[in-house]
């Protein structure tokens, strides 16, 4: 260490003693977090409202803050992470995935099938808290719509009073009306451990209850992703030969795991057929990270967040030495677009996010892929 | 979550001064320290789940610090103000002290992203490898942000004049 050096490392040093002593810092995160649920909460019923038109009925539902629940009260408990086999769907249903809920709709039912974040058909909506332009679509008639939100505390909550257990976790069910809708049912299911709510707006009671009957929590969806993954930091299975090419071997089965704030957002199983386009695509990427193209603009706050959002592609083998083989994408944020194995990590491309954006969407801002350096 | 030494409650009483400290020098003011660690915490409290998985939750957690800290560049306004001079000068080596006040200031000025690798060098010990981790950036770009901040650092003359002409700086002969 050279005397600058050691003029900086003395001057850093000589200075910690100054440094906040943190007596209630517990205390502070902790009422930090309770603002920040606060936020994120209003931000998501303002989004859902606005978009149903029913913005002047904000103030009457927002809940008392006198009364509201201490934050730790508020965190969703862990499901317990067991690494089950993937649950077989009921026939002809599709299955959507979030936070370690597994809601079952008619196979031909659409997801996220809005416009303006207005139903068009019968759909299932996650409401993750994606913004959507308000433009006063009007809704069909007769349809069916299954929310999925992550508040526990969501206005719809209110009617679910009654004490179920949903896969052994406790959870409440209730029914009421819809504000304004009175053609309609609101059948609602609270579960508390994962912290999600779905509910059913449906003409068809006995279809709200079908539905509601169905949801299960589940550590592993019927596709095979886990509920949560940790994108940033965490230790991707090793294979052997990793650090030479993305994807090794050659893999029979693939499946798509979207995340967000490491919680499962979507999935997909990848045709066999188009396992082989996907191990090409991957494979044929250069070593390196991407740079979005000049037209991309995000905060940094939201860069730090997309730490958190992704992609995980899990290959499986049906060799002797089956190890798994994960590769993590990331298709937004400030720098590391990439794919990883662990071992090696790669630039990505607009073949690559067209793949994945068809497969499970994405809930975030993402640079044009045509664009991408 | 019972071990204290895992929970979240745990870790923020037997980690958080640690984790003050550093934030202390990263943003050179204590009230910002405080809400760069409480941001930090914050943000960690929601996947708590998953960070208490990870080998080393506190890594996990300095992360979220120095990304956060270097996301308020453009949210914040460069508002540290060189603490005042405390009364310990006065049995100090006064040229020394002189000198480290002056590194002390100078740092307040640089980007952040410099600071923060003076900061994981010379006060964490770190080693590049894992500062290119932390910063979610290539070693390379650390050695970088480094030259260009005893580049800075050079062109104050209480520095230059006593430190600035040393020897060869560590990552100019790498």
């Amino acid at each position: 260490m050279n005397d600058l050096e050691q003029l900086i490392s003395d001057a850093l040093h000589a200075r910690d003693r100054e440094a906040p002593d943190g007596a209630h810092l517990l205390s502070d995160v902790r009422a930090k977090v309770a603002v920040r649920r606060r936020r994120d909460w209003t931000s998501a019923v303002m989004a859902a409202l606005a978009t149903a038109g029913v913005v002047t009925a904000v103030i009457a539902v927002l809940p008392d803050e006198r009364h509201a629940a201490p934050p730790v009260a508020e965190t969703p408990a862990a499901v317990e992470a067991i690494e089950a086999p993937p649950p077989t769907p009921p026939p002809d249903t599709q299955a959507v995935s979030y936070h370690g809920v597994e809601v079952f709709v008619p196979a031909d039912w659409g997801v996220d099938a809005t416009r303006c974040g207005t139903p068009m058909r019968d759909t299932v909506i996650i409401e993750d808290g994606r913004g959507q332009l308000a433009c006063l679509v009007a809704e069909p008639p007769g349809l069916t719509v299954v929310r999925v939100s992550p508040a526990v505390d969501s206005p719809r909550a209110a009617v679910a009073t009654e004490a179920v257990t949903v896969s052994g976790q406790p959870a409440r069910r209730g029914v009421g009306t819809p504000a304004g809708r009175g053609e309609r049912e609101l059948a609602v299911l609270v579960l508390p451990g994962p912290g999600v709510v779905v509910s059913v707006e449906s003409p068809d009671a006995k279809l709200a209850a079908e539905l509601l009957d169905a949801v299960r929590i589940v550590a592993v969806d019927s596709v095979g992703c886990r509920d949560r993954y940790t994108l940033a930091g965490s230790r991707l299975p090793y294979r052997p030969g990793a650090a030479a090419q993305l994807v090794l071997g050659e893999p029979t089965t693939a499946r798509i795991c979207r995340y967000a704030d490491d919680w499962l957002g979507g999935s997909a199983a990848v045709a066999p057929a188009e396992v082989v386009r996907l191990v090409g695509i991957l494979n044929a990427l250069p070593v390196g990270t991407s740079t979005p193209g000049p037209g991309y603009f995000a905060s940094e706050e939201i860069c730090a967040e997309d730490l958190h959002r992704g992609f995980v592609i899990q290959f499986g083998y049906d060799d002797a030495a089956p190890e798994p083989l994960d590769v993590v994408v990331h298709i937004s944020g400030c720098d590391g677009l990439s794919a990883s194995n662990g071992m090696r990590t790669t630039k990505i491309n607009e073949p690559l996010v067209s793949f994945l954006l068809t497969a499970v969407g994405y809930d975030g801002h993402y640079p044009n892929p045509t664009e991408l350096r | 979550m019972s071990d204290p030494g895992t929970s979240f409650d745990g870790f923020v009483r037997a980690r958080g001064p640690t984790l003050l400290r550093f934030a202390y020098s990263l943003t050179g003011d204590g009230g910002l320290a405080e809400d760069l660690v409480q941001d930090a915490l914050a943000k960690a409290y929601r996947r708590w789940d998953n960070a208490a998985a990870i080998e080393r939750p506190e890594a996990y957690v300095r992360r979220i610090v120095v990304t956060t800290y270097i996301s308020w560049h453009r949210r914040r306004s460069n508002r540290e103000v060189p603490a005042p001079i405390p009364d310990r000068v006065a049995t100090d080596d006064v040229e020394a002290f002189v000198q480290r006040d002056a590194v002390w200031r100078a740092m307040a000025e640089l980007p952040r992203r410099q600071r923060a690798v003076l900061v994981l060098r010379y006060y964490e010990a770190r080693p590049d490898a894992e500062i290119a981790v932390l910063l979610g950036c290539a070693e390379g770009t650390v050695r970088s942000l480094a030259a260009r901040a005893f580049a800075s650092l050079r062109r104050e003359p209480e520095i230059a004049g006593s430190a600035g002409s040393s020897a060869p700086l560590r990552e100019e002969t790498r």
